[in-house]
Formats: C-alpha cells, structure tokens, sequence
C-alpha cells in the first residue's frame, strides 16, 4: 500500500512537472535567444486551451492539437512583429511593460468572447480511461498522454536546436547577432519566429493540458507565476534546466500532500511538542498546506545558492 | 458611471411616483447594493442585482412602503474590500440607508466593521448592514453588532445540513475526510466537520488545507482521500478550486462521495460536466424540492427579470423579502429610523418563501432560513447550464432543522 502510494505519487509528480515544462519550455527559449521575459506567455497556454475547446466543438480534438499551436503562434508572430519590436530599442523595461499590459488584454478578451466561467472542454472519449490500476487507485491515461507529448515537444526542440542548420542560426544570432547578420541572415525574422515559435509551444501545451485541467480566464495567471519559478530554478534560457526546474516542482509539491508533518510534530521526537502546539503559528503550520508555497521557496533557496539556477549559463 | 441604476426601476420609480405625487414626500428608504460589477466576480454580482430588483419591484408596484417606492442603487465593490470602503463613503454621502453587501466574506466583514464605526460616530444619519453573501462565522460571532443582519449561511450551518441529509440516506459512510481552502471560511469548514463528527457517527480520518487559488494539480489531494479509504469527501471549495478538486477525483476513480457547498455557482456544472455527478450539495433554495410553490417563483422570476433565479441570488431575494417584510409591519414615520426597522426586521417572518418560513434569530442577527441537500444528476427537473445534469433534492431541511445555536462570542448592545 505504501509502495503503491509511493509510485503514485511519484507518477503524478513527474506528469504534472512534464506539463509545467510543455508551458516553461517557450519562456525558457524566448528569454534565452532574445532576452525577454515575456509575462504574456502563460496567456498563450491560455489562448490554447481555449482554441482547443472551439476546435473539439466543431472539428474534433485532435483537430485542436494541430490548430492550437497554429493559430497561437501566428499571435506571437503578430505581437512580436508589430508590438514588441516596436518597444525594442527602448530596453527591457519596455518590452516587460508591453507583455504585462498584453497578460490582461488577452484575459480579458477571453472573458468577453466565453464569459467569467470556465468551459466545458473534456477529455475526448477515447482517451479518457484508466492507464492501469495500482492496487485500489485508477490512473487515468490521459496523465500519461500529457506527460509523451511533453517528452516529444522536449526531444523535438532540442533536436531542431541541436542537430539543424536552423538551429545552429538560431544559436549563433543569439550570442553574436551583428555576425549573424552580416553573414547574410535575417536576425528580426528569426526573433520574430523564435517568438511564435515559443507561443505555438504554449498553445500546443494549454491544447493537451486544458481538457484535463479545467479551462477558464485565470488559467493563465494560475500558472504564471509557477513558469517563471521553473524558469529561474532551472536556468533563464536553459531548455534542460526548464526540463529538470518543472519535475523538481512536481515531484516536490506532490509528495508535500501526503506529509502532514509540522515543526511541532518533529519537535515531539525532542519532546518539546506541546511547548510549540501551543505556541501554535508557524510551528503547526503543516507541510501540507504549504504545498503551493513550495515552488517559491525553492526558488528562494536556488538563488541563494546558484545565482545563475541549476543549469543555467554563469554570466 | 460609478453606479448602475436598473433602467427597469427607474421606469417602475417613475410610475409609482406619479401616481402617489399627492401624498406627503417623506425621504424615500434608499438601498445601496454593494456587489461586484466587474472583475472575476462579476457574474456573481449580476445574480444579486437580479434578485434584489425582482423584490423591490415587486413591492413598489404594489404601492411601496406606504406609498413611497423603495430606492435601489448598485454600487461596484470589485470584490475588493478597499473598493468596497470608497464605495461606501460614497453610498452614505448619496444618503443610502441600507447597505447590502454580496459577494465575499472579507468584503462583508470590512462592509459590516464600516458601518459599526460610521453608526457611532453618526448616531443621527445611522445606517444597516445586510450581509447576502459572506459565510464568515465572525460576522454573527465576535463582531456581531445590532446594526448587521446576516442573509446567508455559515460553514456550521451548511455542514450540518450535508451531514444531516446523507447520513439519513446512507450517503455518508463512517469514514469522512474534509479537503479545504487555508483561509478562514477552510478552516472553519474543517472545524464544523470535525465538529459533528459525534453527532452523526462518522470519523474524520484526513483533513487538508491547501493554498487558495494557486494549485494547479489536485490529483494528490485524491489520492490522499483515497489512500484514508474515506466515503465522503467534503470540502467548501469554490470556483476553480472546486472544479480542479472535482476533476481530480472524478479521474482518480476515487469511489467517494463528495459533500460541496459551492457546486450551484453558474458555470461550474457545465465545466465539470460528468465529474459532478453524484456530488451532494447544501443549498440555499432548490426549486424541485418545493413543487408548485417552487415553480411558481422560478417562473415569475423569469417574466420579470428574463432568467430563472441561481445560486446566491436567491440570498438576494430572501434578504429583500424580510426587509419588505420588516417595512409593512411598521407604521408610517416622519423620517427613517433604521433603528426601528432593525427591531421589526427582527420580527419579521416571511411565510411565502418556498421551501418554508423564514425568520431572523435577534440574539445574533443570523437568518434561520430552510436548506436543501440535492444531489446532481439527470433526473433533476431544472437542468444547469445547458447540461443535462442539474440538482436533484434529496432532502428538504426546515429552518428547524437546519438552525445551529447562535456564536456564544457575540455581544451585542442594544439600543
């Protein structure tokens, strides 16, 4: 039973890790290659999922898989191109500013078009069933079908980075861009595309991740804050880092749950439980209940330690 | 535009006006309503403006408050409790003389705290207090005073009535575990169902508070539940909360039921879609449970304001008709004494309610009001938000049988 809850747990944390990196994973890219910490980007997550709910009601929802990123990602060309390259000469502070204003626009035009309340968008029939069973638990099998996505998305980005001449522009524009460019290459265009890119991501994931998780207007800031976590516990621009970020999130605030351990309870052991009981604050705070807070505080200690984050480049 | 009048009662104003211009003009009673209008709550706020027009309405067209129509101004809290305050400068300088909050335990009690100050610094321009939609205990507990009338419920109450109706129909097990919010309307949740675990023969062998609104994954909180081997799940989650919770559970496979508070709130049904089914809720008003009387209402309601009534609009229209109520049993006055209408609203009893009579308990100012415990499902007669699932009484508690005893920590003086 122990191992069995064990496994489960473990499983959950992995998965729900794997999806926080399907929507870290452009962050990552599009801060890494051109420097910009795009607030907007859990909005695109959110854009997706809706997309994909439009998509399962009149075309299917694999049609939505396809679509999602589609459509998500012409908006990222669109805000890149004729928003953000706009601010661009005027420094970071600028570009920050333009993607928070976007954050709000974009949730509030998702309210007007599907109102205030999430929507239906549910698992497809054919995926919704139990994967296997691990003593009396069912673990559903769209988790797993999230978690391969994820796995592809990771293997596909780093081989299109790694192993293509496209890649290897990309690369080179981000460290050295007045050579790329004089070499003959498009540096803008391929800002511009790195940016969809990175937005298509981010729809692909709201796409998968949206029928399981329910699809409403504060999807976004939901997971807003939890991204940029994964992003500076990883590394800002590392796609490993994003990768080893989400999972160290996932696997920790999973296993937090079932730990409802407190100062006092440990103090017990030294036999000064009661004294702290009934102090009470912080000492019967349960782990349990901080589970949400657990990302941030390890953050906290990731910059304390490692400035730069797990994987991330030393500056 | 601060404010949204109904172009409805403008019209309705105007008539009533015209035809009693002749009578003395004493100052029309004016309510403010202190809803969100915008932001995330705002559907929420929408329900209570329905519901309090549909009253007030009602009652100026059959000639007012002796003659005089009642005023009904809405004012935008943002559901925002610094909001609310500049709100209520702004309703009291307008001469408002009740304000009636909806939408928001920290938005009523700062609502209720201004009123007491504003009362004792005023004691000639005093002003009432109508809490329609905060479930906070402390609101009829320790900061209870003579000026604040609660419309709604409380964790305790909602609690016991889940536990009264599924226990006598064998839904609850004896094993319970409560998954909360950790905030205080969680924590007193998790206190009422730690309370009446004697009373109804149940143990509660799992308790979580979770972070409100930040978690984005709740399969672990199913496998906990799952892993006590609990029955009955309960929680007081709402919105997205309850939904992930729902979600995660109904996908876990987990084979317990689930005792919500929150589940009537527009939109929830349709995005949980069959994860819902089989949950059992504590409502305010369910209109199956109370046949034609039932109907009735829903359809009259649905004339005048174009809907059917949901969720804690219906918290809005208990609260006018005890208002309406308290005001028909006083005589005509020279200028408004709230003081006055707070002792008839005391008194008051409303007998046309649907599902029973409705009074206001004096020694705390909390409503004893009847609750139903229905359950989703298909069978329901009014179906929710283009589904086909909707909620089906299972039980019809009288204000009686749903009353718990007042907070022993409420003091209140007395004029």
């Amino acid at each position: 039973m122990v191992m069995d809850y064990f496994l489960v747990s473990l499983l959950n944390g992995v998965i729900y890790g794997l999806m926080l990196f399907m929507v870290s994973s452009g962050l990552t890219l599009i801060f890494g290659m051109m420097g910009v910490l795009n607030f907007a980007h859990a909005s695109f997550y959110m854009i997706g999922a809706y997309i994909g709910y439009l998509c399962s009601l009149h075309l299917g929802f694999y049609a939505g898989l396809v679509i999602a990123p589609l459509v998500v990602g012409a908006l990222g060309v669109f805000s890149e191109r004729l928003l953000l390259r706009r601010v661009r000469p005027q420094g970071h502070t600028h570009e920050l500013l333009l993607t928070f204003g976007l954050f709000f626009i974009f949730e509030e035009v998702i309210k007007v078009f599907f109102g205030n309340f999430a929507v239906p968008y549910q698992v497809p029939a054919g995926l919704d069933f139990a994967a296997f069973s691990v003593g009396s638990i069912e673990y559903p099998f769209y988790r797993l079908f999230i978690g391969v996505v994820a796995l592809v998305m990771f293997v596909a980005i780093l081989a299109v980075l790694q192993l293509t001449r496209l890649g290897i522009v990309v690369r080179a524009a981000v460290h050295r861009s007045d050579m790329v460019a004089a070499l003959g290459h498009n540096v803008p265009t391929v800002f511009t595309a790195l940016f969809g890119g990175g937005a298509a991501l981010a729809g692909l994931a709201g796409a998968v991740a949206g029928a399981f998780f329910p699809t409403s207007p504060t999807m976004a800031s939901d997971l807003g804050t939890l991204v940029f976590v994964v992003v500076v516990i990883g590394g800002l621009g590392s796609l490993s880092g994003a990768v080893v970020g989400a999972l160290l999130i996932g696997v920790v605030t999973s296993f937090a749950v079932g730990l409802n351990v407190s100062l006092a309870s440990l103090a017990a052991s030294l036999g000064l439980g009661d004294t702290l009981t009934q102090m009470g604050g912080l000492f019967t705070v349960s782990l349990s209940s901080l589970a949400g807070t657990i990302p941030y505080l390890l953050m906290l200690l990731i910059l304390l330690l490692r400035p730069s984050g797990l994987l991330g480049e030393r500056s | 535009m601060r404010t949204l009048k109904s172009k409805v009662l403008a019209l309705t104003a105007l008539a009533t006006f015209s035809i009693f211009s002749a009578a003395i003009q004493a100052a029309p009673l004016k309510i403010a309503g202190m809803v969100p209008l915008s932001g995330a709550s705002a559907a929420t706020g929408e329900l209570y403006v329905q519901a309090m027009t549909y009253v007030v309405n009602r009652f100026n067209e059959n000639g007012g408050w002796h003659g005089e129509p009642i005023k009904l101004e809405f004012y935008d809290t943002q559901e925002s409790t610094g909001v609310a305050s500049d709100r209520f400068q702004q309703a009291v300088a307008e001469g408002m003389n009740i304000i009636a909050q909806g939408g928001g335990s920290s938005v009523a009690a700062s609502l209720s705290g201004d009123v007491r100050r504003w009362n004792r610094r005023h004691p000639d321009q005093q002003v009432l207090s109508f809490t329609m939609g905060g479930e906070a205990a402390g609101l009829t507990g320790e900061n209870c005073h003579f000026h604040h009338f609660r419309f709604a419920t409380t964790a305790a109450i909602r609690v016991q009535a889940l536990m009264e109706a599924m226990s006598k129909t064998g839904a609850l097990g004896e094993k319970v575990y409560a998954i909360n919010q950790d905030y205080s309307w969680g924590h007193e949740m998790q206190e009422a169902i730690l309370a009446n675990a004697d009373k109804y023969d149940y143990e509660v062998v799992g308790k979580s508070l979770h972070a409100t609104n930040k978690l984005a994954d709740f399969s672990p909180y199913a496998l906990q539940s799952q892993r006590s081997g609990a029955q009955t799940v309960v929680t007081g989650n709402w919105s997205r909360d309850l939904l992930l919770l729902l979600k995660a559970i109904d996908q876990s496979g987990v084979d317990a039921n689930l005792a919500t508070v929150y589940l009537d709130q527009p939109g929830s049904i349709a995005a949980a879609g069959s994860a819902a089914e089989g949950s059992y809720i504590a409502q305010v008003f369910n209109a199956e449970a109370a046949k034609e009387k039932g109907a009735a209402y829903m359809e009259d309601f649905k004339k005048r304001i174009g809907t059917y009534p949901a969720g804690l609009g219906n918290n809005g229209v208990i609260s006018m008709m005890m208002l309406t109520k308290a005001l028909s049993s006083l005589p005509k006055q020279d200028s408004i004494d709230v003081n006055r209408i707070a002792l008839a609203l005391e008194k008051a009893q409303v007998d046309d309610w649907p599902t029973g009579t409705l009074t206001m308990r004096a020694s705390d100012h909390q409503l004893l009001l009847p609750l139903v415990v229905s359950k989703v499902s298909k069978d329901a007669r009014y179906k929710i938000d283009n589904t086909e699932y909707g909620f089906k009484p299972v039980q019809l508690l009288s204000a009686e049988q749903a009353r718990v005893p007042a907070d022993a920590s409420c003091e209140m003086q007395r004029p």
